[in-house]
């Protein structure tokens, strides 16, 4: 069991560490729901104002939110948690704009979330679908199973995953920025790319002609789609070796 | 001279097949016809070695009937040779096995029983290709329904998997569609719904790369140029003139015309729209009064 989901359990709330260093000015609130099911998975929707949001994977059925008010904050803006079947809404009003959040999330969770303004999404130790939108701001997804559905607008889009999905399709869309994927090293997959410029930095063999525009290269047996648009970025493809942390 | 002496047989199969082969064709003539004929009188086994390819030829086909003059050369031979001449005039002129040998009705029954078999092989190819096409037909009938409900059902899931919540799904649907085009209209209005209405920009974005390969298709051209202005998404725009300027048909120029001329698209996006443009329309000539 891993430590923070320990102190989670035996205190019954997420671990303070968890939001970092938090100054006495600010305090972290925080919101709690449980899912109808809990030995299902769970899905969590969201769009968020313009937030720097973090979202982590614990060994706990329930999703909690929680969120630092600034010592500015007059009170009033509550993120709201809702549950229907397992399908989970979480609404951030305008009046939250700006704050940092910090989801905790089952292990098995897929998540759908944008963020309409500036802000990163960072994901961490999930299994599921992702589905992630972000205008201004990078996205970040660390030891992730299943399958990614990304897209960034002024931002760039990093992943690493444990396994990928056979039956989805993954797909990492930016207009300004760069790309890079870790990906298990055993890796079968069609990659489909769109490119504006030839940047690539590549583990893998791709077969296949590169070239400016669109064109797709077959690693392995093909499983796996993965698709790839950059308007200019660079590309980066890692083979990521089993139990190790990919460097940056 | 003895049979196996004078056995042209003996000496060589090529020089028996080419005698019997002029023989057959009626220019056995002359000495070496005469040799031959008499040949065949004193060695029993050309005799029946010719018998037999005459009988299957005659059987085949009528033969060629000897000219007068060629009867006439054979019987002269016969009665030089001091045979009867009733035996020799009523014998046949081509050689062949004496009567002796022959059952009666013997060609009556070979070209009936030829014929029997040319009717029976010709009843059994009838009746193999009747038998077969009854096989074939409603078999390859079957497979075509099979295949037309595999379509189907394909289409179904295809259609189902694109209102999927998860946008990997939709997105995998999408491109099911991209890689068994082309698509009947219901898939074909399923994706420009995509378009339109999905919430994933990376759905949007596959749907449009679809979308420029089938500007042929009618309508697709307005749906393009509606969702330019329902939807009004920077990098769904960028994305979507990039793949038309690759087209460059005057399908795709439409739809930059208007991502150009429409005031609810991003300013940036209308340049770059402009400039592709300006790129994939050749230089206008000025007309006489211009020039003036």
């Amino acid at each position: 069991m891993r430590i923070p989901a320990l102190l989670s359990q035996l205190f019954g709330v997420l671990p303070l560490a968890f939001l970092g260093p938090a100054g006495p000015a600010d305090p972290v609130a925080s919101v709690r729901v449980a899912p109808s099911y809990p030995d299902q998975a769970v899905r969590l929707v969201a769009v968020f104002p313009g937030n720097i949001v973090r979202v982590v994977g614990h060994e706990q059925p329930a999703i909690e939110v929680r969120w630092r008010s600034p010592a500015t904050d007059r009170g009033g803006a509550v993120p709201r948690l809702s549950e229907d079947r397992n399908d989970v809404l979480l609404e951030v009003g305008a009046e939250g704009k700006g704050r940092d959040i910090e989801i905790a999330v089952p292990y098995h969770t897929s998540l759908s979330l944008k963020n309409q303004s500036a802000g990163s999404i960072t994901v961490t130790g999930l299994t599921g679908n992702q589905e992630i939108e972000s205008r201004f701001g990078d996205i970040l997804l660390e030891e992730m199973s299943g399958s990614a559905v990304l897209a960034a607008y002024h931002g760039s889009l990093k992943a690493t995953f444990l396994e990928l999905d056979d039956d989805g399709a993954n797909s990492f869309i930016t207009y300004r920025g760069d790309i890079a994927l870790h990906l298990p090293a055993d890796l079968g997959a069609t990659l489909s790319l769109t490119l504006d410029s030839v940047s690539i930095d590549s583990d893998f063999i791709l077969e296949g002609v590169m070239k400016r525009g669109p064109s797709t290269h077959r690693i392995g047996d093909g499983k796996a789609r993965i698709d790839v648009t950059l308007n200019g970025g660079h590309l980066t493809l890692r083979a990521r070796a089993e139990g190790r942390t990919p460097p940056d | 001279m003895t049979s196996n002496d004078s056995c042209l047989h003996a000496r060589s199969c090529t020089y028996f097949d080419v005698l019997h082969r002029l023989e057959l064709d009626g220019d056995l003539v002359g000495e070496m016809g005469q040799r031959w004929l008499e040949h065949l009188d004193d060695c029993e086994d050309c005799r029946v070695r010719a018998q037999d390819e005459r009988g299957l030829l005659e059987a085949l086909a009528p033969g060629p009937q000897l000219s007068e003059s060629r009867h006439e050369e054979i019987l002269g031979a016969a009665l030089a040779r001091g045979a009867d001449p009733i035996e020799v005039r009523n014998r046949d002129p081509r050689p062949r096995r004496p009567r002796r040998w022959r059952p009666a009705g013997n060609r009556r029954m070979a070209a009936f029983l030829t014929a029997a078999c040319v009717v029976g092989v010709l009843l059994g190819s009838m009746m193999e290709r009747q038998l077969r096409r009854q096989d074939e037909t409603p078999a390859a009938v079957e497979l075509e329904a099979m295949r037309q409900e595999v379509r189907e059902t394909r289409q179904q899931l295809t259609l189902a998997q694109m209102r999927d919540p998860v946008a990997s799904r939709r997105l995998s649907a999408v491109l099911d569609v991209q890689r068994d085009s082309p698509v009947d209209d219901t898939v074909l209005a399923a994706v420009i719904s995509r378009l339109q209405y999905d919430p994933s920009v990376n759905v949007r974005l596959t749907a449009v790369t679809f979308l420029v390969g089938q500007l042929d298709r009618p309508g697709v051209v307005e749906q393009l140029i509606a969702s330019v202005d329902r939807a009004p998404d920077p990098l769904l725009h960028l994305a979507l003139i990039d793949r038309l300027a690759a087209v460059g048909t005057s399908g795709s120029d439409t739809v930059l015309r208007a991502l150009r001329d429409s005031s609810r698209v991003d300013p940036e996006v209308r340049e770059h729209a402009a400039r592709q443009l300006s790129l994939a329309e050749p230089a206008t000539p000025l007309s006489p009064s211009k020039r003036s």
